[in-house]
């Protein structure tokens, strides 16, 4: 009994000084919370910011509304969601969301700052001058077609105008909101070596 | 009962202390000690990883000049990646000397680009020869931004490292000195009694390194952390986690010596 006792004020003591413990974490907690809360929030949302889910999966599900003409989904950046093709010159390669060095690597490279086929909008596209991908681009002709077969329908447009800027002439890459055209060029001139400064230019409105 | 609020008071301060102290202990011994981010590198293959990734951004930078993906065999190894590397480390927590192999590898590749137009039997005019000059010295640039992720911030990065590594140090220290003197203070005005008051900031200490961990679990999204490459992206989110395990685990045990401590100056007390 007197041990059972003796145990009891034990615990209540340890309980009591576990209650204090608590109120102390809950000060200090509580001061860092005013002091520091948006501080704490910004690097905690920075971090999440950061932290990205990759899908580079071929996506099945991008729509289209055809009412709006607007993407109801979009393709994840670095996906391949399209082919473009110019029978003409015997050329059909991948089409992939983003334009960065890594995705002109296995195809032709859909710019972000422009819109996708079917937007009315402009489409801007690039990939390099190599035998693999563009080489052929300048030997095309005015009234040539290219095709654009996305996951969500298939876009045909008619070539108007060519043009061989200087690389930093970024107004002939500029996109617009008017009509549907596409902008799809590549690094010129095509047979020379070590980094080309101009750029060969296709601009074909939709059909 | 000025005596006891006084006494309170200081344990609330002891608490301060000793968390202030015991993080700064963590963070001098690992994301603020050179041997631990080397050992991390190494950990998280990064020197493998990141030889593979330079050599991957050279291959896309070769595909449009016309020139064969083979001038980049051998102007970079994974060795002078890691000793290149760890030049930089040395540099962020020892200042010093830099030394990265650029020019090595701007010989080498240019060797290469000759080699392989002497082979093709090809007369350059001056437009090519001023872009293979842009060609190598983009590659070069690329390695340079590959071991340092930014070359020109290097010195402000490493004074800004090596500032913090001092000012941390000092702090941990005066952060253990104030611990000392407060528990002096509450000895002398509590005697036997302080080992309540203590273990009663020792065991807040406790729970409040657990706090991290689970604030972690609960609203951050650390595995999916993706900065600059996934090589230093794997090395960023391995060194997190090392932090915040290091406060979960010696929050864990703070908190147990902090419980020990309570039980004990009860059984004493009763007796």
């Amino acid at each position: 009994m007197h041990n059972k006792q003796k145990n009891n004020t034990i615990m209540k003591a340890t309980i009591s000084n576990l209650v204090v413990a608590f109120i102390y974490v809950f000060i200090i907690v509580l001061i860092i919370g005013i002091l520091f809360s948006s501080t704490i929030s910004k690097a905690i949302s920075l971090i999440n910011t950061i932290s990205i889910d990759t899908n580079k999966e071929i996506l099945k599900d991008v729509k289209i509304d055809l009412e709006h003409n607007q993407l109801e989904s979009y393709p994840e950046f670095g996906s391949k969601y399209a082919n473009i093709i110019i029978e003409d010159l015997d050329i059909n390669l991948p089409l992939y969301y983003g334009d960065t060095y890594s995705i002109l690597r296995y195809g032709v490279g859909q710019s972000i700052t422009g819109y996708f086929p079917g937007e009315g909008k402009s489409i801007i596209c690039m990939g390099h001058n190599s035998k693999k991908f563009l080489r052929r681009l300048p030997e095309i002709k005015i009234g040539t077609k290219i095709r654009i077969e996305t996951v969500y329908g298939n876009y045909t447009y008619t070539v108007q105008e060519t043009k061989i800027v200087h690389q930093t002439e970024f107004d002939a890459i500029k996109p617009q909101r008017e009509k549907e055209i596409l902008t799809l060029y590549t690094c010129y001139p095509v047979d020379t070596l070590g980094y080309p400064t101009q750029r060969f230019i296709v601009y074909a409105p939709l059909d | 009962m000025a005596k006891k609020i006084v006494t309170y008071i200081l344990g609330f301060i002891l608490v301060i202390t000793l968390i202030s102290s015991i993080s700064l202990t963590i963070l001098n011994q690992t994301i603020l000690k050179k041997e631990f981010v080397l050992n991390l590198l190494e950990k998280n293959e990064y020197y493998s990883k990141m030889y593979a990734d330079i050599h991957d951004t050279f291959i896309n930078n070769t595909v449009q000049t016309g020139l064969d993906e083979s001038i980049l065999d051998g102007i970079i190894t994974e060795e002078q990646v890691k000793k290149d590397v760890n030049s930089f480390i040395y540099y962020l927590y020892e200042s010093g000397e830099m030394s990265i192999d650029s020019e090595g590898v701007k010989t080498r590749l240019e060797e290469n680009i000759n080699k392989e137009i002497e082979k093709n039997g090809k007369n350059l005019v001056q437009n090519e020869q001023e872009a293979i000059n842009r060609y190598v010295s983009k590659i070069v640039e690329i390695y340079e931004d590959g071991i340092t992720y930014a070359k020109s911030y290097a010195k402000t990065i490493s004074n800004v490292v090596q500032k913090v590594q001092k000012v941390s140090n000092m702090a941990q220290i005066a952060g253990y000195i104030a611990t000392f003197v407060i528990a002096l203070i509450l000895i002398v005005i509590n005697k036997l009694k302080v080992l309540k008051y203590i273990s009663v900031s020792v065991m807040s200490s406790g729970l409040l390194l657990i706090i991290p961990k689970i604030i972690e679990i609960s609203t951050m999204e650390i595995h999916n952390i993706l900065i600059l490459n996934k090589a230093f992206s794997e090395v960023l989110i391995n060194a997190i986690e090392v932090v915040i395990s290091s406060f979960m685990i010696t929050g864990i045990v703070l908190f147990l010596i902090g419980l020990v401590l309570s039980i004990i100056y009860a059984k004493v007390d009763k007796e």
